[in-house]
C-alpha cells in the first residue's frame, strides 16, 4: 500500500494539486463556475483546428519515430560490435539538447541556404516531424531495445524452423513480444510530441500552433486563465484517452517471457545481411541524429573567419563582466547536482510506482489504485509546463510548504517529467519476471520484502540503471519546465543557452551554441558512465 | 505430520481442489497421482501457502498453518520447470534458503557443498544456471529445495521434462535420498512409475477430489474406480453380471462372453477392468476376435482385437508371439488379472 | 522558449555631450541612494525580475554596502511571464520590489493592484514623458526603442535605397525583404504592430497589414528567429544563411553588433529606420503586500541612481531614463534614438491587447 500511498502523494502535492489550482483559478473566476470558455473553446473552428493539428502531428512524429528507430534497436540489441557500447549511449544525447537549440540546427540545415535546402522543406509539416524523431529516436531504442536484448532468441528460432519467414517471424513472434516496450515507447513520444512546443514554435513557424502552444500563449503572455484552463482540460482529455488505449495494448501481453542473458543474445557481426543492417541503420542514425549535431558543433566553431575555439573561450570569460554572465563550471555544476537529486526523487517514486504496478496485475480487487498511479504518473508528460509552473506559484505558498522559490523545486519539476521513465523502463521487465520465482524464494524463506529485495531488485537493477541514465539526462536537458519556476538564479545549462540566445551580437549566439555543445558532452558521458555501472552488477541477466 | 483437511482451492469460478484429506507422516514419501487439470498441483501450492484456500484447515503437528504466508511454514518446493534464479550462479541458488535462515558463512559454505554432493553437482559452485542442462538444472533445484532442510519437502512433477533414462536413474537416486535421509516428501506426478517407485502412499487425483488413496501396491492392483482403473492401465472396462455357484470359482457373464472373476466376488452387476496381460493368446481360450492394429510398447506389442461377441479388446502379447493384422486369434483370461469395480458404489461417488 | 527580452534597445543620444556636461553640474550626493526607510538593520529583499536582468558585477553590492540591504533577484522568465507571475502570487508576494514592466503590460500590473505608490526623489531627474502612471506606482528605469533594423550591405549592393518609413515596408520594391515577430508570442512583433496601429489608427491598421502581407512579409515565433536566422545583416544569422535584409529588432541592434567583434569597426553592420520605431519604457515599482516597503522603496531609488543608470546600457542594451546619465562609447557612436518614437497610452494597450493580437493573427497568419 505504501508501494502507491507514496507516488500519489507526491503527484497529488505537486502536479496535481497546482494544476487543478490553476484550472479552477480559470473556471471559477469569481468564485462561480463558469464554463463558457470551456464552451467556446470547443465550438471555436480555429481552436478546434488547433486541436486537430496537434493529434495528427503528433500520431504521424510517432509513428515515423517508431518506424525509424526499430531497427536501430534491432541492431543495439542483437550484435556486437566495437562502439556499440558508444553508440548506445551517444543516441540518447539528440533527446537532451535544449529544443531552441535544435530547431535552429535544422532550420539552418533545411533553410534556403542550408546543405538540405534544396528539398524545399521549410514550410511543410517535414521539419517538425524530423525534429521529433531526432529528439524520440532514443526513446524507442532505449525501451524496445532494453526488452529485445533480453528476449528468447529461441522463440524466433522456433518460428524460423516451423516455416516462418525473417519477415513473417518478425511479425508473428517478435513484434508481439516487444509490444508492451513498443506500446510504452511509443506512449511516450506521442506525450512528448503532443505537448511539443519549441519545435512546433520555430520549425513549423505562425501557420503551425498546438494545444501546447496556445496554453503557453494564454498562459504566460495573455494570462488568460480561463482559456488556459479549458484548453489545458481538452489537452489533459486527450492524454488521458490515449494514456488508456496505450495502457490496454500494454496490458494485454503481462504475461511472463522468457528472458535471457544479454551475453547470450548479442552475437558478433557475421553475416552480410548483419552488415547490410548495420550500414543501414548507421546511414539512418547520421542523417537524422548526427547530421543536425554535426551542424551544430559547427556552428560552435565557427567565429565568421574560420574555425576555433573562440565562443568557448568567450564562454569561460565574462565579455561584458556583467552579472547576466554564468561561468560555464557552474552552470554544468547546477545542472549536475538538479540532475542527481531529479534522478534520485524519479527513481524513488518512479520505482515505487513501477512496483505497484507491475505486483499481480491479474487481481481484480483491490489494484485500482495501481492502475489509477499508472496513468497518473503519465500525466506530466501530457501537461503544458507553464501550467504546473503556474500552479506551483498559486499553491506551493502556505508554510510549511512555501516551495515556490526553493531550488527544490527545479528537480522536484524535472522529477515529474522523468518519472514515467522510469516507471515504463521497468513495468515491462518486472512484468516479465516469471511469479514462480518469486514463489521459489518465498518457499525458501523470503518474506515478501526480502523477495522484492533478492528477485525483483536485481534482476531489474539493470533496467533501474537505464532508466536512472534516462531520467538523469532529462534532468540536464530538462528547459520547460525549469523556467516557469520562479526562482533564485542556480541557472542550468539550457538556462544559460536559452538567455544566452535571447541576447543580440554574434558572440552570444556563437556561445549559445558552445555552450549546447558542452551540454551534448556532458549528457553523453553521463549517460556512458552510468551505463558503464551495469557491467559490475551481478545481476545483469 | 502434515494434516489436511477439507481443502478446497477455487480458481474464479472454477473449483480446482474440492474438499480434499491428506496427511503425510514424519518420514513418508506421498504421491498425488493424477492426470493434468485433476487439481494436483494446485493442492501442493496451496499445502506450500501459495494459493489461498478457500475453505478447510493445513496442520502440521496439530499447529494450524492456514493462514501462514508460505515463507513461515519451513517447507520446501522443487518447481516443476524448476524456477532457478536466473541472477544466481548455483551455489547462490543452493544457499538461497540458508541465508534466509541466516546460516553463518561457515556452515552455510560447507552445507551448499554437501548437499551439491548429495546431488552430484559438485565443481557446478559457480555456474550460471542458464548454462546448465534439463538434469543439472533439475538436480540444482533439488539442492535448492533440500539445503535450509525443509520439513516437508514438495515436488511438482520433479522429472516430468526429463527425458526416459535420465528420469529413470534420477527416480532412483530420488528413492535412495528419501530413503538415507528420512525426508517427509509430498510430490505430484501424472506418471504412475514415478509414483509406484517413489512413494510409501499414493493418493489419486481425479477433477479435484481424491479418487483413492492407500499403499501403491494396494492401489496398482486393486483400484477401486473406472477412473483410477483405466488411469493405471486397465485398458479394458467390460460390464457384466456375476453369479456366484454353489460350488466352483464365480462367473462374470458380460458382453465378451463368460469371463472368471477372482474367488470372493459378491454376486449382482459390477464392471471389470482387465490390464492388457490378464489376456492372453490361447488357441483354446473362450473368446475369439480379429486383430485389428498392432502398436509397439517397448518390452511388448499392444494388440486391438475386434471381439466376435462385440466390442473390442487390448491384449499385450510378446514380440515373438505377434500374430498378422486380420488373423483370428482366440484368448484365455487370467482371474487374477481382473478387477471388479462396484458399478454403482463408483459411480455414485463421482456424481455426490 | 522562444521569448525573447524585450530589453534590447537603445538609441544614440544626439546630445551626449550636452547631458554629459550637465551631469558635470550635477550634486553628486543627489544619487538619490538615501534610503526611504529610517531603519538600517541588514535585511534581505527580493527583486522580482525578468530573465535578461543584469548588471556589472559590484553595482548591488555597492547598494549592499550604502544601505545594508542585500538584494536577491528572482529571474522570471521573459518580460510578460514575470509580470504574470507577479499578479499570479499577488496574494503571497514572491518578491518585494519588481523591475522590468513595461508599458505594454503596464496597465494589466496596474489593473491588479500589484503596487503601492512610491514617488522616488531621484524621478525628478527624469523626463516627463517617460512618467506613464500618474499615481507613480511603477517608477520609469529605462527605455528603448522597437524599430526595423536594415542590413546595408544588402541595399548598397542591391543598389536600392532602404526603406524609411512604415508605409515605405508595403512598397513592392521591397517585396520579400521583411522578416518579423508573431505578436502573440514576441514583444518586439508586439511593439511594430502597436507602432503600425498608432501610425494608422484602430480603424484601418489592418489594411495596412494586408498590403504588407502582399507584399511577402515573414512571420516567425520570436525574436532569435528573426534575428539570429533570418535577418542577413547579423553575424549569426549571416552564418545561419539567413536571406531578410529587414527584421523587427531594436535600435540598440547595432551597438551589439559591435561589441566583442575584434578588431573594432568603424560602422555597424546594420542600419535603424528611425520612423518605425515603438518605444518601450521599462519601469520598477514596490510590490503590494511586501514586509520590506521602505527597503524596496530604496531599491527602486537605486534604480535611479547614477551609478545603475549608466551601467545599464551595455548590460541589458537599454537607454537610462534618468538626464544626467553618460552613455558608453559605443552607444554613443553607433546607436540611436528615434525622435519621433510611436506611442501608445498603456490603458489603450492594455484593454486592446488581445483582440488586436486576435485580428492580427486573423489578417496575416490565417
Amino acid at each position: 500500500m505504501l508501494l502507491v500511498l507514496v507516488p500519489v502523494g507526491f503527484l497529488g502535492l505537486f502536479f496535481v494539486y497546482p494544476v487543478a489550482t490553476i484550472i479552477d483559478r480559470g473556471l471559477r473566476p469569481g468564485g462561480r463556475l463558469d464554463l463558457e470558455p470551456l464552451r467556446s473553446v470547443v465550438s471555436d473552428p480555429a481552436l478546434r483546428h488547433v486541436a486537430w493539428f496537434t493529434l495528427w502531428q503528433a500520431a504521424a512524429s510517432t509513428a515515423l519515430t517508431v518506424v525509424l528507430a526499430l531497427p536501430g534497436a534491432y541492431v543495439l540489441s542483437r550484435y556486437r560490435f566495437r562502439g556499440r557500447r558508444l553508440v548506445w549511449a551517444a543516441v540518447t544525447v539528440p533527446f537532451v539538447l535544449p529544443t531552441v537549440v535544435v530547431a535552429s540546427a535544422f532550420l539552418s540545415m533545411l533553410g534556403p541556404k542550408g546543405p538540405l535546402g534544396a528539398l524545399g522543406l521549410i514550410g511543410t509539416v517535414w521539419p517538425i516531424l524530423l525534429a521529433h524523431a531526432f529528439f524520440n529516436y532514443a526513446v524507442v531504442v532505449r525501451t524496445v531495445g532494453g526488452m529485445w536484448s533480453h528476449l528468447d532468441p529461441r522463440t524466433e528460432e522456433a518460428a524460423r524452423v516451423l516455416g516462418a519467414g525473417r519477415w513473417r517471424t518478425f511479425r508473428a513472434v517478435t513484434l508481439p513480444a516487444l509490444r508492451p516496450a513498443i506500446a510504452a515507447a511509443a506512449s511516450i513520444v506521442f506525450l512528448f510530441t503532443f505537448t511539443s512546443f519549441g519545435v512546433i514554435l520555430i520549425l513549423g513557424g505562425p501557420r503551425y500552433s498546438t494545444l501546447e502552444v496556445e496554453i503557453y500563449r494564454q498562459t504566460a503572455e495573455l494570462l488568460n486563465l480561463p482559456t488556459a484552463a479549458a484548453l489545458s482540460i481538452v489537452q489533459l482529455a486527450a492524454v488521458i484517452a490515449v494514456l488508456m488505449v496505450s495502457g490496454r495494448a500494454q496490458r494485454r501481453r503481462a504475461e511472463a517471457l522468457r528472458l535471457r542473458a544479454e551475453a547470450e543474445i548479442v552475437r558478433p557481426v557475421r553475416t552480410i545481411g548483419a552488415r547490410l543492417a548495420l550500414a543501414a541503420n548507421g546511414a539512418v542514425m547520421a542523417a537524422l541524429l548526427g547530421f543536425p549535431v554535426a551542424v551544430l558543433v559547427e556552428r560552435s566553431l565557427d567565429d565568421g573567419r574560420g574555425y576555433g575555439f573562440v565562443y568557448y573561450r568567450a564562454l569561460a570569460h565574462s565579455p561584458g563582466n556583467s552579472t547576466f554572465f554564468v561561468p560555464p563550471l557552474e552552470a554544468v555544476r547546477n545542472s549536475l547536482v538538479f540532475a542527481l537529486a531529479a534522478t534520485a526523487i524519479a527513481i524513488v517514486i518512479g520505482g515505487m510506482t513501477a512496483f505497484a504496478i507491475a505486483r499481480r496485475p491479474q487481481r481484480a480487487r483491490g489494484w485500482r489504485p495501481a492502475r489509477l498511479l499508472d496513468t497518473l504518473v503519465l500525466l506530466p508528460l501530457g501537461t503544458s509546463a507553464v501550467i504546473v509552473g503556474f500552479g506551483f506559484l498559486i499553491t506551493l505558498d502556505h508554510p510549511p510548504i512555501d516551495l515556490r522559490t526553493s531550488p527544490a523545486l527545479i528537480p522536484i519539476a524535472h522529477a515529474l517529467v522523468a518519472t514515467p521513465f522510469v516507471v515504463w523502463t521497468m513495468v515491462p521487465l518486472l512484468r516479465s519476471i516469471d511469479p514462480r520465482l518469486r514463489e521459489a524464494a518465498a518457499m525458501l524463506g523470503a518474506s515478501p520484502l526480502r523477495v522484492w529485495r533478492e528477485v525483483d531488485l536485481p534482476i531489474v537493477a539493470r533496467a533501474v540503471l537505464v532508466a536512472a541514465a534516462f531520467a538523469f539526462a532529462i534532468s540536464l536537458g530538462e528547459f520547460g519546465a525549469t523556467v516557469f519556476i520562479a526562482r533564485p538564479d542556480y541557472p542550468t545549462l539550457p538556462i544559460v543557452i536559452y538567455r544566452l540566445l535571447g541576447k543580440p551580437g554574434v558572440l552570444n549566439f556563437g556561445q549559445a551554441m558552445a555552450a549546447s555543445v558542452i551540454l551534448m558532452v556532458v549528457t553523453g558521458a553521463a549517460v556512458f558512465l552510468i551505463e558503464r555501472f551495469r557491467a559490475g552488477s551481478i545481476g545483469e541477466f | 505430520m502434515l494434516n489436511v483437511h477439507g481443502l478446497t482451492v477455487d480458481y474464479g469460478t472454477a473449483r480446482a481442489v474440492d474438499r480434499v484429506d491428506l496427511t503425510v507422516k514424519r518420514g513418508e514419501v506421498v504421491c498425488v497421482l493424477g492426470p493434468s487439470g485433476s487439481g494436483k498441483s494446485t493442492l501442493l501450492r496451496a499445502i506450500a501457502g501459495l494459493e489461498q484456500p478457500a475453505a478447510g484447515r493445513i496442520t502440521w503437528d496439530g499447529t494450524d498453518l492456514t493462514a501462514l504466508p508460505p515463507h513461515r511454514r519451513q517447507f520446501g518446493l522443487m518447481f516443476q520447470d524448476h524456477a532457478l534464479f536466473p541472477h544466481l550462479d548455483v551455489s547462490e541458488n543452493v544457499a538461497f534458503g540458508l541465508r534466509m535462515k541466516h546460516v553463518g558463512a561457515t556452515v552455510l559454505r560447507s552445507r551448499v557443498a554437501e548437499v551439491l554432493q548429495l546431488v552430484n553437482l559438485q565443481g557446478f559452485e559457480h555456474r550460471r544456471v542458464n548454462e546448465l542442462s534439463g538434469g543439472e538444472q533439475q538436480r540444482v533445484a533439488l539442492a535448492r529445495a533440500l539445503a535450509p532442510s525443509p520439513r516437508l519437502l514438495m515436488l511438482d512433477e520433479p522429472l516430468g521434462s526429463l527425458d526416459r533414462a535420465l528420469r529413470e536413474r534420477l527416480m532412483v537416486d530420488l528413492h535412495d535420498l528419501f530413503s538415507a535421509r528420512h525426508i517427509t516428501a509430498l510430490f505430484v506426478t501424472h506418471d504412475h512409475d514415478e509414483a509406484f517407485a517413489l512413494a510409501d502412499r499414493v493418493i489419486v487425483m481425479r477433477t479435484g477430489r481424491v479418487e483413492q488413496a492407500g499403499e501403491p501396491q494396494d492401489v496398482w492392483t486393486r483400484p477401486t474406480t473406472e477412473f483410477t482403473a483405466r488411469f493405471l492401465g486397465f485398458d479394458n472396462i467390460v460390464d457384466a453380471q456375476i453369479a456366484v455357484a454353489h460350488f466352483g470359482p464365480p462367473v462374470a457373464r458380460s458382453a465378451w462372453g463368460e469371463l472368471p472373476v477372482p474367488e470372493g466376488t459378491p454376486a449382482g452387476a459390477a464392471r471389470l477392468a482387465l490390464r492388457p496381460d490378464a489376456l492372453k493368446l490361447d488357441a483354446n481360450g473362450p473368446l475369439c476376435g480379429v486383430v485389428e492394429s498392432r502398436t509397439f510398447r517397448r518390452d511388448h506389442f499392444l494388440l486391438r482385437i475386434a471381439l466376435s461377441a462385440g466390442g473390442a479388446a487390448e491384449v499385450a502379447v510378446a514380440p515373438d508371439a505377434l500374430p498378422d493384422l486380420g488373423s483370428t486369434v482366440r484368448l484365455s483370461v487370467d482371474p487374477e488379472g481382473v478387477v471388479v469395480l462396484p458399478v454403482l458404489h463408483a459411480n455414485g461417488q463421482t456424481k455426490s | 522558449m522562444n521569448a525573447e527580452p524585450k530589453r534590447r534597445r537603445a538609441a544614440v543620444i544626439a546630445t551626449v555631450a550636452l547631458v554629459t556636461a550637465s551631469l558635470a553640474a550635477c550634486d553628486s550626493s543627489s544619487g538619490g541612494t538615501k534610503p526611504a526607510s529610517r531603519s538600517r538593520r541588514a535585511v534581505t529583499i527580493t527583486l522580482m525580475t525578468h530573465d535578461f536582468f543584469a548588471t556589472s558585477p559590484g553595482v548591488l553590492d555597492s547598494f549592499t554596502r550604502r544601505t545594508g540591504i542585500t538584494v536577491k533577484v528572482l529571474k522570471s522568465g521573459d518580460a510578460g511571464r514575470a509580470v504574470n507571475q507577479a499578479i499570479l502570487t499577488k496574494d503571497h508576494p514572491l518578491a518585494d520590489a519588481f523591475y522590468g514592466i513595461d508599458n505594454t503590460f503596464l496597465s494589466r500590473g496596474l489593473d491588479a493592484g500589484i503596487f503601492v505608490p512610491y514617488t522616488s526623489p531621484p524621478l525628478s531627474e527624469v523626463p516627463a514623458q517617460f512618467q506613464l502612471d500618474s499615481k507613480h506606482r511603477v517608477t520609469p528605469v529605462d527605455y528603448g526603442d522597437v524599430c526595423v533594423n536594415d542590413d546595408l550591405a544588402y541595399f548598397q549592393s542591391h543598389h536600392l535605397a532602404p526603406p524609411r518609413t512604415i508605409d515605405d515596408l508595403a512598397d513592392p520594391q521591397y517585396k520579400n525583404l521583411l522578416v518579423m515577430e508573431n505578436p502573440a508570442d514576441s514583444s518586439p512583433g508586439l511593439a511594430f504592430v502597436l507602432a503600425t496601429i498608432a501610425r494608422f489608427g484602430p480603424t484601418h491598421w489592418l489594411d495596412y497589414w494586408k498590403r504588407l502581407k502582399a507584399n511577402g512579409l515573414t512571420v516567425v515565433s520570436s525574436w532569435d528567429q528573426a534575428y539570429s536566422q533570418a535577418f542577413s545583416g547579423s553575424s549569426a544569422g549571416r552564418q545561419a544563411g539567413g536571406t531578410k535584409p529587414l527584421v523587427v529588432s531594436y535600435a540598440s541592434s547595432p551597438p551589439a553588433e559591435v561589441v566583442g567583434v575584434n578588431p573594432p569597426p568603424t560602422s555597424a553592420p546594420i542600419g535603424t529606420l528611425l520612423d518605425t520605431c515603438f518605444r518601450q519604457v521599462e519601469f520598477a515599482g514596490v510590490l503590494r503586500g511586501t514586509h520590506h516597503r521602505a527597503e524596496a522603496a530604496a531599491l527602486v531609488d537605486f534604480m535611479l541612481s547614477r551609478e545603475f543608470q549608466q551601467d545599464m546600457p551595455l548590460n541589458m542594451y537599454v537607454f537610462p531614463v534618468r538626464r544626467d546619465t553618460p552613455l558608453p562609447d559605443v552607444f554613443v557612436r553607433f546607436a540611436q534614438v528615434a525622435p519621433h518614437p510611436f506611442q501608445l497610452p498603456p490603458g489603450e494597450i492594455g484593454r486592446n491587447r488581445d483582440t488586436w493580437i486576435g485580428k492580427w493573427t486573423n489578417t496575416v497568419l490565417r
